[in-house]
């Protein structure tokens, strides 16, 4: 049986308050990283909560999608690199040099190969 | 790369891009993300073998509950120009820090000294480098009963241990989110709030509740429904 986490009463409490403000400008989000599902164990949990400011509200969501893609990007691939136990250590982390720009393309591409 | 490595990493990819899309966009966020990996196959609210991940930028908090002690066990730091090592940090980018009207410090306009966004800021030392720790899920001394994550708009008139031990007296989480943000709002917050309550291992183990007393007192007497409230 499946239940979506948000619904499960037991397990999580989530909620959000506009407050007296004219908008809501916090968010949160919480999810199973399902992309390493194929390999073995069971997937980590996250939760994480956000509070913008001074926001128009389409900015705000797009600083929340992309943190989060771009954080379970690279989790994924530490849990893939350690469950494959493959030598992947020095490909990135290698700041000397070069800008994180420079780094981020190859991390990104590298991410979508291994997944 | 170690996990904490990559979501420094993640966090300040997420900062990057955001930026270079949206050069004239002024908004910020402050984030925290919890994530939990358990080594011992079982979800998060069994496993006794786990460990949490907090990686945090801002003024959100994290919160953790101690089983043996019951005392709320605090994971982020304030990323406030208050706190010494932020203040030491960003005297290297700007000349001085200003002291508003009530005796607060603030840094130009802000109130958070590291944050996503916020592009004014960056030029004076504002990061989204996210401060990163790791705590083991474990048994015995190492058992923890749940983790709260919250904003602003609670811990601005809430204490940690406040937040803590509303949740023990609490059937479930979700009542436990509930529980807190109505407590914060007779206190008179008006900023968002929100509040995610995560069942650990420990979750319904005993333990002392230290504030109630002083709970209770503060409704009263500082409560927005209170007769002795002067502020509203």
């Amino acid at each position: 049986m499946r239940v979506p986490i948000l619904k499960a009463r037991h397990h999580l409490g989530a909620l959000t308050s506009r407050g007296d403000r004219a908008e809501n400008e916090d968010r949160f989000k919480v999810g199973l990283m399902n992309e390493v599902v194929t390999t073995e164990g069971l997937p980590p949990f996250y939760f994480a909560i956000i509070d913008g400011y001074e926001a128009s509200l389409y900015s705000l969501i797009t600083v929340m999608e992309e943190t989060f893609v771009l954080i379970l990007l690279s989790i994924i691939f530490t849990i893939l690199s350690r469950r494959l136990e493959r030598p992947i250590q020095n490909l990135f982390w290698t700041l000397g040099g070069q800008t994180l720009e420079d780094i981020s393309d190859d991390f990104i591409l590298a991410c979508s190969t291994v997944c | 790369m170690s996990i904490e490595q990559r979501l420094s990493l993640g966090f300040l990819e997420a900062d990057l891009s955001f930026l270079k899309e949206y050069p004239d966009d002024e908004s910020g966020a402050c984030v925290s993300v919890a994530m939990i990996t358990s080594n011992d196959d079982l979800p998060f609210w069994d496993s006794r073998n786990a460990e949490v991940h907090v990686a945090h930028v801002g003024d959100t908090r994290v919160l953790l509950c101690h089983c043996e002690t019951g005392h709320a066990l605090t994971l982020t730091p304030m990323h406030h120009p208050a706190s010494t090592i932020e203040a030491d940090r960003l005297r290297k980018y700007a000349r001085s820090i200003a002291t508003d009207a009530f005796g607060q410090e603030r840094f130009g306009l802000l109130a958070n000294t590291r944050s996503f966004g916020d592009s004014r800021m960056k030029r004076m030392g504002v990061s989204a480098e996210p401060d990163v720790s790791t705590i083991k899920l474990g048994s015995g001394i190492d058992e923890y009963a749940f983790i709260v994550l919250c904003t602003d708009g609670i811990t601005s008139v809430t204490s940690d241990q406040e937040i803590v031990d509303i949740v023990k007296g609490s059937k479930e989480p979700s009542d436990a989110a509930k529980a807190i943000i109505a407590f914060a709002e007779s206190l008179g917050t008006d900023d968002n709030s929100t509040c995610l309550v995560v069942r650990l291992s420990g979750w319904g183990t005993k333990m002392p509740d230290h504030t109630k007393d002083m709970r209770d007192w503060r409704v009263a007497n500082e409560g927005i429904n209170s007769k002795t409230s002067r502020s509203r």
